[in-house]
């Protein structure tokens, strides 16, 4: 089972026991704020490295190497990227991706958290869905598509069952794993003060699973864009997936990236918003043991 | 023997215990489609009929070949360079910090979104998917390769250091075990990754694969051949996942046995100074 929680994307927290080669340097301390004077020398280095990438992508559109429908020159795509956040063809296109994805997570919290508990509190029925669940988590969705596609069409619901049918298992799988994972003493001490059930549910179980539960979460909304995404640009589903694949036909690679480089934000975004979310609700659990990794 | 013969029926029990629910559930999917006249739920029957004669006398075959060496190659080529570059990144703490957003932005990029372009400029043949297998792979590799690199422990690198134990002999010696661990979780999800990718590309637009094969049953209104071939994908997804982790518990037999005595540095610190002394 400690296989489910390393899916989940590496964590940028900072470790107190290993400070950044240049803070270790004692005769730092001499200078007035050395730790913003190193955040500007970062960010300076950021921008440089921005440059360069930029400059390499230049290059090697010009060196006329990669056919310019893969690699355009990133003005055009700049252009593109700065039009799209006018376009309201673009809004509508990101409501509809977001939309379908958020649906699709909420129905898999939904299932996902009450059944995950039932299977972490009750080892018999645990077992026996082991393979079914094992089975679940590695099917890759996608390959329902056609088959989805044919029963429901190129709809937003079929968009959100397979969203659905993708995201549950993360859930499903941390849930069971933190509700089943309850410190020894702690079983021991609940059982010798005859603690009732239902008490020990609330106070013991659900507290131990909530930030198993929440990494979960924040796996699957990650995913479920993905999954959004991924069902758009095959069934061309209206949605960012859906224009960035019709652009691409119409002969608009720049136009293809720019949803691209959009799709990515909205990733990165939700993901920081769920990080954030996540420290403020379950903050307690995550100075103890780390945010339930 | 005696032990055997009584530790049998547990067993037996346990296996029981694990395969009753599919069993059920495959049964009553065979018994109640079984005169399933809908289109679009076929009698399971059937759906293993198109399964078997796809095998023989179709091109099941070949797809499954087209996209197992795709997928295997995509993710060899991705966890070389995924590992080499992590190394690099997770050794230079500097570079690490610096690289860090354009990390954070690549890896939420829906790999998926990629596949239209890259298809649409590169053409519809095997090295296109190849190219877009690794590079979906190479993402979680490198993460969980640069996370791996920084949690050796910091007396261990002292002691590397104190010691001028040379880059070569500390990569290959300190740092490659100390972040193998990790490392294998990171091509554990890059596997996954390369199925989605694998599929994806083949539907969007293939000559032969698995992918190819359902869609193109889809679209001429085969029900029970796409059915044939998702679930065939299914069982190719399940038993790449399953002969990963064998793979994985053989190569790190010692971590897990070494994990459940102590807290990963001091081990590693004992293993590696053992190693280094043969």
């Amino acid at each position: 089972m400690a296989i489910s929680e390393k899916l989940s994307p590496p964590k940028v927290v900072p470790d107190p026991k290993r400070p950044s080669g240049p803070a270790r340097r004692p005769d730092q301390k001499r200078f007035a704020g050395p730790a913003r004077r190193r955040k500007i020398a970062l960010v300076m280095w950021q921008l440089a490295t921005a440059v360069l990438i930029l400059l390499v992508w230049t290059l090697v559109y010009a060196s006329g190497y990669f056919s310019p429908d893969l690699v355009p020159p990133f003005w055009d795509v700049a252009v593109r990227f700065v039009g799209l956040a006018v376009d309201p063809v673009f809004w509508a296109a990101l409501a509809a991706t977001m939309s379908s994805a958020l649906v699709g997570l909420a129905l898999s919290i939904v299932v996902g958290v009450p059944v995950g508990m039932f299977l972490g509190i009750t080892p018999a029925f645990y077992r026996s869905t082991q393979f079914l669940i094992d089975l679940g988590r590695s099917f890759p969705v996608i390959a329902l598509l056609p088959v989805m596609v044919l029963m429901l069409g190129a709809t937003r619901e079929m968009e959100v069952v397979v969203v659905f049918s993708g995201v549950v298992w993360p859930i499903l799988l941390q849930t069971i794993y933190g509700a089943r994972r309850i410190d020894p003493v702690i079983a021991d001490t609940v059982r010798s003060y005859r603690i009732p059930m239902g008490l020990k549910f609330f106070k013991v179980v659900l507290p131990n699973a909530a930030p198993f539960a929440v990494t979960g979460i924040r796996i699957a909304a990650s995913a479920s864009i993905l999954i959004a995404v991924g069902v758009e640009v095959l069934s061309l589903t209206p949605g960012m997936g859906g224009n960035l694949a019709r652009a691409q036909t119409d002969g608009a690679p720049a136009l293809a990236l720019a949803y691209v480089i959009y799709s990515g934000l909205v990733g990165l975004v939700l993901n920081k918003i769920l990080w954030l979310a996540e420290g403020r609700f379950l903050g307690w659990n995550r100075r103890v043991t780390g945010g339930g990794q | 023997m005696s032990t055997i013969l009584a530790e049998a029926p547990k067993q037996l029990g346990r296996l029981l215990e694990q395969v009753w629910l599919v069993a059920v559930l495959a049964a009553a999917w065979w018994f109640l489609s079984a005169n399933s006249t809908s289109v679009y739920f076929p009698p399971l029957s059937k759906i293993m009929q198109s399964l078997v004669s796809g095998f023989t006398t179709g091109t099941m075959m070949r797809d499954v070949v087209f996209s197992l060496s795709n997928i295997l190659i995509g993710i060899a080529v991705a966890t070389v360079l995924g590992v080499a570059v992590g190394i690099l990144i997770g050794e230079l703490e500097r570079l690490r910090q610096v690289l860090d957003p354009f990390l954070q932005f690549v890896r939420s990029v829906p790999q998926s979104a990629l596949i239209p372009i890259v298809i649409g400029a590169l053409g519809i043949g095997q090295a296109p998917k190849i190219y877009m297998i690794a590079f979906a792979c190479f993402w979680p590799v490198l993460l969980n390769t640069i996370d791996g690199v920084r949690s050796i422990a910091p007396e261990v690198r002292d002691m590397a250091k104190s010691y001028r134990i040379p880059t070569t002999l500390r990569i290959r010696r300190i740092v490659l075990p100390a972040a193998l661990p990790q490392i294998v979780a990171g091509v554990r999800v890059s596997l996954a990754v390369g199925v989605v990718i694998m599929v994806v590309s083949e539907i969007f637009s293939a000559v032969a694969g698995i992918g190819h094969y359902i869609n193109m049953a889809g679209s001429s209104f085969d029900i029970s051949g796409a059915w044939a071939g998702t679930l065939l994908v299914g069982a190719l997804g399940y038993l790449l996942s399953v002969s990963f982790i064998l793979f994985e518990k053989g190569t790190l037999r010692w971590y897990f046995d070494s994990a459940a005595l102590a807290s990963h540095g001091r081990i590693k610190t004992t293993r590696s100074r053992r190693k280094a002394k043969k």
